[in-house]
């Protein structure tokens, strides 16, 4: 019973409750007349009703010619009314849930945009001014002041601002007592103490405002007691920083019984518009210089440059280009063992029309490596071998200088420098041991060399382009000039032994000094004009001219005759080169398709002078050949509409013989081997052309591209050889450059990347066919050697999970060479390998990566067949709060089994050879970050 | 200065009270600021947004140029890269239309997107705009802004619009605002569109619906935003920026 009354006491209550709440109305009209302070009624307001709670718009409408506006029959939410008006601060009502269905604003009055706000900021200024409430703030990056400014100039600038000579600010008449940094008080109440002080380029907003009281903050009611205050905002900095590594590492190679070790450090500041970096290494793991990674952080914004060498002409360069210059890169072969000494400074400045790059980059490598080399020459009739053992100590160092600018001077003109110089040092003891012997394996001679050389080099390149873009849109005109200088000076302790074994065993020995100096120097020049026809032709024009000089000197003298000078070896010789060529090529460039055909007219004349010494008589007349030729060309690319890019190229090359062909130097380092120079040479001719397609599709990420490249030679320069076998001495041969016509190569390429499982597994596919035909006549007899090549290359890559990622591969390589003059040498030279790898995050900053790569080479001729097992593995942990540490244990070459093997099938022999390399090692690395190491794996990008 | 404001009003009275048409070309440069946009993107590491600013910070930006016909009921928008046209090199224009009919209510957008060229024909869905307070002057117009959080593709949009200009439309596919929106500016920089130049003249040969070829496939706006955010779940999943593959 009791339970029934209590329920209907409920009931009856719930009941009352929601005829309350019916009683509130559901749709309701909003109206208001807008007035301003001049009593004038305001019509074309726009007056927009937001949702109270986010201020998200629900309508919108304008007062009429008498000011008056209604939003009829919306919703009893509560809104936000805003009145806004070109010409006046904009006003905001509260509109709570109504009881009636008519809510009458009144009268809503606006206030004028201050003058001085409107004219300076809105409009000269071209700034926002931000309103909140009652405060109105300005973005003070768009009022420029010096670098250097106080806060206190900027603020002279802002207007409605004032400041008086000891440095009070006030605003409206009204003194501002009080400036906040980012809201926060400031080296204590004086105003002056920030704005004498702070830098104006930190600032990115002013703001000026009523501050509330102590009193009114904390109770919420205004007591009316108010300050003008202002707040500084600081710009959010994050063009500005600094950041850097260090890297320890110490390791055994158990084998060799030798200690390893490898240091490496960067470190990078830079700003808005400055970047500095230095770089430094040393190491004797094999490491030779930077990796590409560290080299583009190195250079920072100067990493990618624009590939200008200012030879305009057919084609040019279209946009950005990674532009890598070898010194400082790790370009090791392989092929021995080295300890390696480097490291740079790099220094960018770039406004938005200055772009600066300076750079200095030193290093150093001692290498000891050896050599094995196995080859068989085949003649018509026979073949014979050729066994050679080598063994290299070199030490080389280079400085590197680089300097470039690029100089908008306004919307028109544009100007580039460039000075790179280079400054290299090179010892080298080479020690070579040679064994021929015929096919049966029978000792014909052996040839033992030695050259003790010390080379020193200079090379100094600079560049300047200017170019102007007329008014008419298209119309351009640029002109480059070049001047560059090279210099080297050799000294050379030739010692060379020959054993002869046919005859009655004989020996023979020579020991020769030479001293090399070469000087060479180039100006060059060349000049573009582009001249538009209508909207898709254009008309292009332009000339190239290159004056190269070179010098060269080798005096030889002979140490077992007490240094007599050989006249025999002896050479003085110098050489001109005058390039001269015009062009012209119609384009038309429309909706992605670029077609451009034109062809040059090129003038080359060569000119050399022979003598013993400088000051000796001329030895033959002096050489004078002149070459004039015409050369087509031919590009057109296509862009189609969903990705698809196709290319077609076609031109025909001339090249002038060079110096070292029309008259060589002639080198007696090796007498079974002689090379003699052709003053009758022509120029070689080649006609090349390429076509290419490449598709890549967004929506399933795949990536298809096919390639195909033909070239066929008029004419080439090739080296003839005539060997024979001269009794008690054994094989010789002469190599002489002649003109042969006839040799081509077509060679297509094919690359796929797929998901079979979007954003986890992905496959990929390259492959690649050549065929080649390279003439050569041995004895005066046409060999042709013809090699069909075909690779491929399978790979998946795996991410199972973003801490587990999985990679495996395969590549073969088959490459079948046939001889024309013997058939019975043809051959099948057979790679093959396959790879894995994994990369597993196994615990929050714990992280294990390693690869394995087997490789098979092998060949039926020479009865070769090597397996390669090389396993790499490291485990590494990231340290510290900010990870700023890392420990890193690394294996390399697992099995032991590192070294580097090639085969080189030639025009008439092929090479087999081995070089030993570093093998397995183990090393603990000790790693520092400024910034801290990643503690998530980086994922796979496709 | 009063004398300009009245006669802006009397204009103004005239354009609302006898209807007259409004119609016109706008001409909106974009803007890309690279650096911007790699910083905004959530899920990339901050050593990777690091480096991008430190590699590209000196060559960030780059523009655009778009045009919008308007009248009072219907508005088309076009990228056209005028600069790329003609000169020693040309790349093929984009294919990205969009056309709004208020009349009718109706999109008719033809857009090129991961690869696909079709036609989203539907209702138009504006965004969800939220009115901020501040005021700024663009080619000519005093603006005020307002704010959309794209819930897709994550970005802060502020748009600019005009006061004085009373139609619903924007370039791009932003509308829905009191007034014409003369400035979008996406993630503090990270890409605005802002009007250079506006003329006031008859366009409407220009006001009709983008060509294309009669087989094209239709979507709804439902349709296109899955398209979309599958876009941005796979970006997310490689821990690449989005907009490589999409429009930002």
């Amino acid at each position: 019973m009791k339970i029934l009354i209590k329920n209907i006491i409920f009931i009856s209550l719930f009941s009352c409750f929601s005829l309350v709440v019916n009683a509130q109305v559901s749709q309701i009209t909003i109206k208001a007349q807008l007035i301003d302070e001049e009593n004038e009624m305001v019509p074309a307001a726009t007056v927009m009703l937001l949702n109270s709670k986010d201020s998200t718009l629900v309508n919108y409408t304008t007062s009429d010619s008498k000011g008056n506006f209604s939003f009829k029959n919306v919703k009893n939410s509560g809104y936000l009314l805003k009145v806004s008006h070109v010409s006046f601060m904009p006003v905001q009502k509260d509109i709570p849930i109504s009881n009636n269905s008519i809510v009458d604003l009144g009268i809503i009055n606006l206030e004028p945009i201050a003058e001085i706000l409107m004219e300076v900021v809105i409009k000269s200024a071209q700034a926002p001014l931000f309103i909140k409430g009652d405060t109105v703030e300005y973005d003070a990056r768009l009022f420029k002041v010096p670098p250097g400014s106080t806060v206190e100039d900027l603020l002279k600038r802002l207007p409605g601002i004032d400041i008086d000579a000891s440095g009070n600010i006030s605003t409206q008449g009204e003194n501002i007592r009080r400036v906040y940094v980012d809201g926060k008080t400031f080296f204590g109440d004086d105003p002056k103490s920030v704005t004498k002080n702070l830098d104006a380029q930190a600032i990115s907003r002013v703001q000026v405002y009523d501050d509330k009281s102590e009193q009114e903050r904390i109770s919420g009611i205004g007591d009316g007691d108010k300050e003008k205050v202002m707040n500084l905002e600081l710009k959010e900095e994050f063009k500005k920083g600094h950041f850097g590594k260090a890297t320890l590492a110490g390791g055994i190679d158990e084998e060799r019984e030798k200690l390893l070790w490898a240091a490496r450090g960067n470190f990078n500041k830079f700003d808005e518009t400055q970047q500095f970096s230095v770089i430094g290494f040393a190491n004797n793991i094999n490491q030779t210089g930077i990796n590409w990674d560290d080299y583009s952080e190195f250079k920072g914004s100067a990493a990618f440059s624009g590939r200008d060498n200012g030879d305009f002409g057919f084609g040019g360069s279209r946009g950005r280009h990674m532009y890598m210059s070898g010194d400082g890169l790790n370009y090791f072969d392989g092929k021995g063992f080295t300890k390696n000494y480097g490291g740079g400074l790099n220094y960018n400045y770039f406004t938005k029309k200055i772009n600066l790059n300076a750079s200095y980059f030193y290093n150093q490598t001692d290498l000891n490596s050896e050599t094995f080399a196995d080859r068989q020459t085949f003649l018509a009739d026979t073949s014979y071998l050729l066994n050679t053992k080598s063994a290299r100590f070199d030490f080389r160092n280079t400085h590197s200088l680089s300097s470039r600018l690029e100089y908008d001077i306004d919307s028109s003109n544009s100007l580039i420098f460039r000075i790179n110089g280079r400054f290299s040092g090179n010892q080298t003891d080479n020690i070579r041991n040679q064994l021929f012997s015929t096919i049966l394996d029978q000792k014909i001679n052996q040839n033992y060399t030695n050259n003790i050389d010390s080379l020193d080099s200079k090379a100094l390149n600079s560049l300047a382009i200017y170019s102007h873009s007329f008014k008419k849109k298209g119309r351009k005109f640029a002109i480059s000039g070049a001047l560059d200088y090279n210099e080297s000076n050799k000294k050379e302790n030739l010692i060379n032994k020959n054993e002869f074994f046919l005859a009655s065993t004989e020996l023979e020995q020579i020991n020769i000094l030479n001293s090399k100096d070469n000087d060479n120097n180039t100006v060059k020049s060349s000049a573009l004009y582009v001249e538009p026809i209508s909207k898709r032709f254009s008309l292009m024009g332009f000339y190239n001219f290159k004056a190269n000089t070179s010098q060269s000197a080798n005096l030889s003298t002979d140490v077992l005759t007490a240094n007599t000078m050989v006249d025999s070896l002896s050479i003085y010789y110098q050489n001109k080169e005058m390039f001269n060529r015009i062009g012209t090529s119609i384009n038309y460039n429309w909706e992605g398709l670029n077609i451009a055909l034109g062809g040059a007219y090129q003038v080359i004349n060569l000119f050399n002078k022979y003598s013993t010494t400088e000051n000796s008589p001329l030895l033959v007349p002096e050489l004078k050949k002149p070459y004039s030729n015409f050369v087509p060309n031919f590009s057109a690319n296509y862009q189609l509409p969903n990705n698809m890019r196709i290319n077609l190229n076609y031109n025909y090359r001339i090249n002038a013989p060079s110096i070292s062909y029309l008259q060589p130097i002639p080198n007696l380092s090796n007498r079974f081997y002689k090379t003699e120079g052709n003053p009758n040479l022509e120029p070689e001719s080649s006609h090349s052309s390429s076509a290419s397609w490449s598709y890549w599709n967004q929506a399933s990420f795949t990536n298809v591209s096919v390639s195909l490249s033909h070239s066929y030679y008029d004419s080439q320069i090739i080296y003839n050889q005539e060997t024979k076998f001269v009794e008690g001495l054994g094989y010789t041969t002469i190599m002489k450059p002649e003109n042969v016509s006839g040799g081509q190569s077509i060679s297509t390429n094919l690359w796929s990347s797929m998901p079979i499982i979007k954003t986890k597994l992905t496959f990929n596919i390259s492959g690649s066919y050549r065929y080649s035909e390279s003439p050569v006549y041995i004895n005066t007899i046409r060999n042709t050697t013809n090699t069909n090549a075909y690779s491929l290359n399978l790979g998946l890559n795996l991410t199972l999970t973003s801490k587990l990622q999985i990679t495996a591969g395969s590549y073969g390589s088959l490459s079948d060479v046939s001889y024309s003059i013997q058939t019975s040498q043809n051959q099948n030279i057979l790679n093959l390998s396959a790879n894995t790898s994994i990369k597993w995050q196994f615990a929050k900053k714990s992280f294990f990566e390693a690869n394995y790569n087997f490789t098979n080479y092998h060949n039926d001729r020479f009865e070769l067949n090597e397996n390669l097992h090389l396993a790499n593995a490291s485990i590494r942990q990231v340290l510290g709060k900010e990870n700023k540490f890392e420990l890193r244990l690394a294996v390399f070459d697992l099995f032991n089994q590192n070294k580097v093997i090639s085969q080189n099938p030639g025009s008439n022999y092929i090479e087999t050879s081995i070089s030993p390399s570093l093998a397995r090692y183990y090393m603990l690395s000790v790693s520092y970050n400024i910034k801290g190491f990643e503690t998530k794996q980086k994922q796979g990008r496709w | 200065m009063r004398h300009l404001i009245f006669n802006i009003i009397i204009v103004l009275i005239s354009i609302s009270s006898n209807a007259q048409e409004f119609s016109g070309i706008i001409k909106y440069e974009i803007r890309h600021n690279w650096i911007k946009k790699i910083n905004a993107v959530e899920y990339l590491s901050k050593s990777e947004k690091e480096k991008s600013a430190y590699m590209w910070g000196h060559t960030d930006e780059y523009t655009e140029d778009a045009i919008l016909y308007f009248n009072n009921n219907i508005s088309v928008y076009e990228e056209v890269d005028e600069e790329n046209r003609s000169g020693s090199w040309s790349s093929r224009s984009k294919e990205y239309t969009i056309y709004r009919n208020i009349e009718e209510n109706t999109t008719y957008d033809l857009i090129r997107e991961v690869n696909k060229l079709f036609v989203i024909e539907d209702e138009i869905q504006n965004q969800n705009w939220k009115i901020l307070n501040d005021i700024k002057e663009i080619a000519g117009h005093i603006c005020m802004d307002a704010l959309y959080k794209d819930p897709i593709k994550g970005n802060s949009i502020i748009a600019w619009f005009a006061l004085d200009m009373p139609v619903s439309f924007g370039p791009d596919r932003f509308g829905g605002l009191p007034g014409m929106i003369l400035e979008v500016d996406i993630n503090q920089g990270a890409m605005t569109i802002s009007a250079k130049k506006i003329e006031e003249k008859n366009v409407d040969e220009f006001l009709v619906k983008p060509k294309h070829k009669k087989r094209i496939k239709y979507f709804k706006e439902d349709d296109y935003k899955k398209l979309i955010s599958d876009q941005i779940e796979q970006a997310k999943k490689t821990e690449r920026p989005y907009f490589w593959r999409i429009r930002y």
